[in-house]
């Protein structure tokens, strides 16, 4: 049974306006940490909005725990947010942030005061609770809202880009103290973020959004080796992957996919996958690291070329190297490799993913 | 640091010389008036500093049995004051053109020494709240005025930061048509000589029985301090994140308390500035007081008609002014410190 459940969830912020949001349908399950990822105006802080209460919908459901909330304002919702400028008021000290939500409850004031020092001793910020927020970094500030977030115990955690405004040292101790405080309370959590390597170090699922349509719905693992989409396969991967877009041919050994660049035999199973698309074109898409190079042409070479650029990166390199009609980007570990000499390139134990050129969806086995 | 060049030391003693000319010169003259007494506000030339005594000279006439009293002038040369015998005369000339508080037992008993002694001088301390308290005493209605022109502030700061502080949010938050029509339109009202206004409100006072009354005053002052309002709130509104507010409204705060707890505090430096507008607008208008008042004048319109009607004694008007000025002053130097302190240091 699902514990927040979107059920053809639609917004569009003018009467006649486009649909930011698309008939959305999503279950999320209590204790996880889900992960909206996509880029900007994706639709992913909308729908958040939508959940918290602050944003209007116009179609669709919201459920959490079997009922639907979409008549009721945000306060009644029992969720906390983080927000992307922190929100932390100014005019009241961090101890007054934290206690707001819990005045508001008419909670009593040794309550109060108990659960403020929990909230703060969590967030490790007791020591700064008389201060005012102006007198804080933006890593203490982003603290403080997170012990206002977590203090009013909520069903449902929501941070909009919460580590977007810290710098990238701060981010990435913040987000395994997100993960960790998390993970203690055993709250459910959604989370916005449009950085790839955020979503996929914190998140139990990802979703990933894209012109308020879900791409794919996954954990980290599936979403970068099972790419469900062209777009899911270019915007999570850094090099993002490699796309070839091939001619599917018959001849007398099998399939072969072919273009000015690459050749590349099909076997058996893939060839059961494409064969509907004999004589046409698809895009097959490969991971940097799934490329491997060797010095000699063998009958596995996808493609030969030069290295043309080679980007140092500690453990591995990065060969870049033009093609006639693409850049391809290959991950590699021989280090010694040296610019502009002839590479024979192999796709690494078959792992290749292909993509109908008209849907630009994945090519999957048909189930028979 | 750069040595100042010839243009700009001029320039600064040009600056400065219009301070000493346009501000200091004439508060100085203002003070002194209000604290002189009914002689030196005449000396000529005035020196604008303030004298806290009285130098007299008294002599006895054994002829007439009359004392001949003198007083010195601010440039130190003997001017006739009184001649009398009688103690009463005495007190109440040394009270009334001296300032100088004495009883006539006192003054006779001292003034004795010159029938054997010949001429002596005496120096008398100034009483300094003299001239306040005859302002009270001659001006009708002095207590009233003060008391009305208080209310008249406080109803005009409560209607316009109402009406203005809600315009001002609706003019930051929400987008409706012709709004930038009525932004203008608001501008315009402030175009509008206040007198101008006053004529046709006077008749729709009298039609609401308000003619006379500080509510109907406090209307005529805050029309224009209702835009004047707004615009001032709206740009602080705009400038607080939306955030905050929704922040509020998930941590269990209904869209009221949301206003009142988080987006008023934080909009309080537009709300001081803006009440220091009303304030100053109510406080200092004599001429709509004029027309739209008939037996309860405000305090600015009191001393208007106390230097009206004295003006053979001008400092009791003067100490009127000061009686004006004080608690704008003191407005003005409270409410300065919420403006700054938001304006300078919050960010909101």
């Amino acid at each position: 049974m699902a514990f927040l459940e979107l059920v053809d969830l639609d917004k569009r912020y003018t009467q006649k306006g486009n649909l930011i949001v698309k008939h959305m349908n999503l279950s999320i399950h209590k204790g996880e940490f889900l992960v909206f990822l996509g880029p900007s105006g994706c639709g992913k802080t909308t729908t958040i909005r939508m959940i918290s209460g602050l944003e209007e919908i116009s179609g669709g459901d919201i459920l959490i725990n079997g009922k639907s909330v979409v008549s009721l304002p945000p306060k009644d919702r029992g969720v906390s947010m983080i927000f992307q400028s922190y929100a932390v008021w100014p005019h009241m000290t961090v101890r007054e942030n934290i206690a707001y939500p819990l005045r508001l409850q008419k909670v009593s004031k040794k309550d109060i005061v108990t659960r403020v020092e929990k909230a703060a001793a969590a967030a490790n910020i007791m020591e700064l609770l008389d201060r005012y927020p102006t007198q804080l970094s933006g890593g203490q500030r982003q603290r403080v809202a997170v012990a206002r977030a977590i203090v009013v115990e909520p069903q449902i955690f929501l941070m909009d880009e919460p580590l977007s405004n810290l710098d990238a040292m701060l981010r990435v101790s913040m987000r395994s103290e997100l993960k960790n405080i998390h993970e203690s309370l055993g709250a459910t959590s959604i989370f916005v973020t449009h950085d790839q390597s955020e979503a996929m170090s914190l998140a139990d699922r990802i979703v990933i959004m894209k012109d308020g349509l879900i791409e794919q719905i996954g954990t980290p693992k599936d979403v970068y080796f099972d790419c469900e989409s062209i777009f899911v396969a270019s915007f999570i991967g850094v090099p993002p992957t490699n796309f070839f877009h091939v001619s599917v041919l018959k001849d007398d050994a099998g399939l072969l996919l072919k273009s000015q660049d690459v050749s590349y035999r099909v076997d058996a199973l893939e060839e059961k996958m494409l064969s509907p698309y004999v004589g046409k074109e698809v895009v097959m898409g490969v991971r940097p690291e799934n490329l491997e190079i060797s010095d000699t042409f063998d009958d596995n070479t996808f493609l030969t070329t030069h290295a043309d650029f080679i980007e140092p990166q500690g453990s591995h390199i990065i060969v870049i190297s033009k093609l006639e009609s693409s850049v391809i980007k290959i991950s590699s570990s021989k280090l010694e490799l040296q610019a502009k000499s002839l590479i024979h390139v192999s796709v690494k134990d078959r792992k290749a993913m292909f993509f109908d050129k008209d849907t630009e969806k994945r090519i999957r086995l048909q189930e028979e | 640091m750069n040595k100042l060049n010839g243009i700009q030391k001029t320039l600064i003693a040009l600056v400065l010389a219009t301070v000493v000319i346009a501000v200091i010169v004439p508060l100085m003259f203002f003070f002194t008036n209000a604290f002189s007494n009914g002689r030196e506000v005449y000396d000529y030339p005035k020196t604008p500093i303030l004298s806290f005594t009285v130098k007299v000279q008294v002599s006895y006439n054994e002829d007439t049995g009359m004392y001949i009293v003198k007083y010195y002038d601010r440039n130190g040369e003997l001017q006739n004051a009184v001649n009398t015998s009688f103690g009463e005369i005495l007190s109440g000339y040394f009270e009334q053109y001296l300032s100088v508080y004495r009883t006539p037992e006192e003054l006779l008993e001292q003034f004795e020494i010159t029938k054997t002694e010949g001429p002596q001088e005496f120096t008398y301390g100034k009483n300094m709240w003299h001239n306040f308290k005859t302002f009270f005493l001659i001006t009708s209605k002095a207590e009233e005025a003060l008391v009305n022109s208080i209310i008249v502030v406080i109803f005009t700061i409560i209607i316009s930061l109402t009406l203005g502080s809600m315009a001002g949010y609706a003019f930051a938050r929400f987008r409706f048509k012709g709004k930038d029509q009525i932004n203008v339109f608001m501008l315009i009202v402030r175009m509008f000589p206040m007198v101008g206004i006053s004529i046709p409100l006077a008749v729709i006072l009298i039609r609401f029985n308000l003619f006379d009354t500080m509510i109907g005053l406090a209307i005529l002052y805050s029309l224009p301090n209702i835009a004047l309002t707004s615009w001032i709130t709206s740009s602080i509104f705009v400038g607080i994140n939306r955030e905050l507010e929704e922040a509020s409204l998930v941590f269990g705060a209904n869209g009221f308390q949301t206003f009142i707890k988080i987006t008023l505090p934080l909009a309080l430096p537009a709300l001081a500035a803006s009440s220091m507008y009303a304030f100053l607008t109510a406080w200092n208008d004599t001429i709509s007081a004029l027309i739209l008042t008939n037996d309860h004048p405000t305090l600015a319109l009191a001393v208007y008609q106390a230097i009206g009607d004295n003006t053979t004694n001008l400092q009791y008007a003067a100490a009127g002014s000061i009686i004006l000025i004080i608690p704008a002053l003191i407005f003005t130097f409270v409410i300065r410190k919420y403006v700054n302190q938001m304006w300078g240091g919050v960010s909101v």
